[in-house]
């Protein structure tokens, strides 16, 4: 009789996890644009990696 | 013992009887009617403001819309969430798990309005992507202000709904049946298709609807992202509040929008219904 040895260990195959951590990461995506706007001297809501500071907190604080 | 029931089931009933007078009160100003130049609104009650949806353009055009992109957003749901919710729920490695798991959580604390700016910033005229294009010599691309972006960030924000319902019902699927098809000699499709697949069909539905409903109701989104040019239910109800004064209406088109939700969600009982039926007679 045939035996046929099963890997029970990767139940998930690296194809799905490789779009679930794809997936995550979309999701994820908006949250270091939060924290970096948060930090941005821009006042308007434009993508720039030129100076960053703390104004934002001082004026909240 | 009746008596017991009644005391036991009395929060419950208070919390739904609060959700129908708002909704019934809310619904009773759509039969009433505005004065032309004012925002004050009075009765005898009368149908004319459902007259007026029903041969409105704009009304059905915003109903096609919303219908329109919630069923784009669940498909696309359903299709990158439901991997990422068999990984969380089937991965050996404790690590990962709580990581996505963390993840997951995480996205709650952000708040939707904070994640719009964030999209304005990634998909905007100088944001992220179009700033990369630029830098390679590539056109601008236009994906804000239309229903990509609507697509986009209402996919984001619902994903994590989905994710953890559908994660909780796959959850309490046993690993072993699983195991046992594979040993029967089912390939790893086989095994998902056969069996895990028809055995999370409730939490699907369940995780699909739920979708389904978010999608219909978004507003955030699509008035920030859509940028005035997609008009969907919820922001139609919005303007005709805000732009026109004419509440009747908006009521009237509140309304219409609960009833389309029944009714969407009816449909999707139906759907899984019939499913739930189709497995089980191959099963038999």
């Amino acid at each position: 009789m045939k035996r046929i040895a099963i890997d029970h260990a990767r139940s998930v195959s690296p194809a799905i996890t490789a779009l679930a951590l794809a997936t995550l990461a979309f999701v994820l995506l908006p949250l270091p644009f939060i924290v970096l706007y948060a930090l941005s001297m821009n006042n308007y809501t434009l993508f720039s990696a030129h100076g960053f500071t703390l104004q934002w907190f001082q004026r909240f604080f | 013992m009746r008596r017991a029931t009644f005391l036991l089931a009395l929060p419950a009933l208070l919390v739904l009887a609060l959700f129908v007078v708002v909704l019934a009160s809310f619904a009773s100003v759509s039969l009433m009617v505005v004065d032309p130049g004012s925002a004050v609104f009075h009765g005898p009650p009368t149908l004319v403001n459902y007259g007026k949806l029903l041969v409105s353009e704009g009304a059905w055009r915003a109903v096609l819309t919303t219908l329109r992109l919630s069923s784009e957003i669940t498909v696309l749901t359903v299709l990158f969430g439901y991997p990422l919710a068999r990984v969380l729920a089937r991965s050996h490695s404790r690590t990962l798990r709580r990581v996505i798991l963390f993840c997951l959580v995480a996205t709650f604390l952000s708040g939707g309005v904070t994640r719009a700016y964030a999209w304005l910033i990634i998909l905007g005229n100088q944001g992220l992507i179009n700033q990369g294009l630029r830098a390679v010599g590539l056109p601008r691309a236009a994906l804000i202000n239309n229903e990509f972006a609507v697509v986009v960030s209402v996919l984001n924000f619902v994903l994590p709904f989905f994710v953890l319902t559908l994660f909780s019902a796959l959850r309490t699927i046993p690993e072993t049946l699983e195991h046992a098809a594979r040993n029967l000699g089912a390939s790893r499709w086989r095994s998902f298709v056969t069996v895990t697949l028809p055995l999370s069909l409730p939490g699907l539905a369940a995780a699909t609807s739920l979708c389904f409903a978010l999608s219909l109701g978004a507003f955030l989104f699509p008035q920030m992202l859509g940028g005035g040019r997609v008009q969907v239910l919820a922001t139609a109800i919005y303007d005709h509040i805000q732009a026109s004064y004419d509440v009747p209406s908006a009521a009237a088109l509140a309304v219409l929008f609960f009833l389309l939700v029944l009714l969407m969600l009816a449909v999707v009982g139906g759907i899984r219904r019939l499913v739930a039926v189709r497995f089980a007679g191959e099963a038999a």
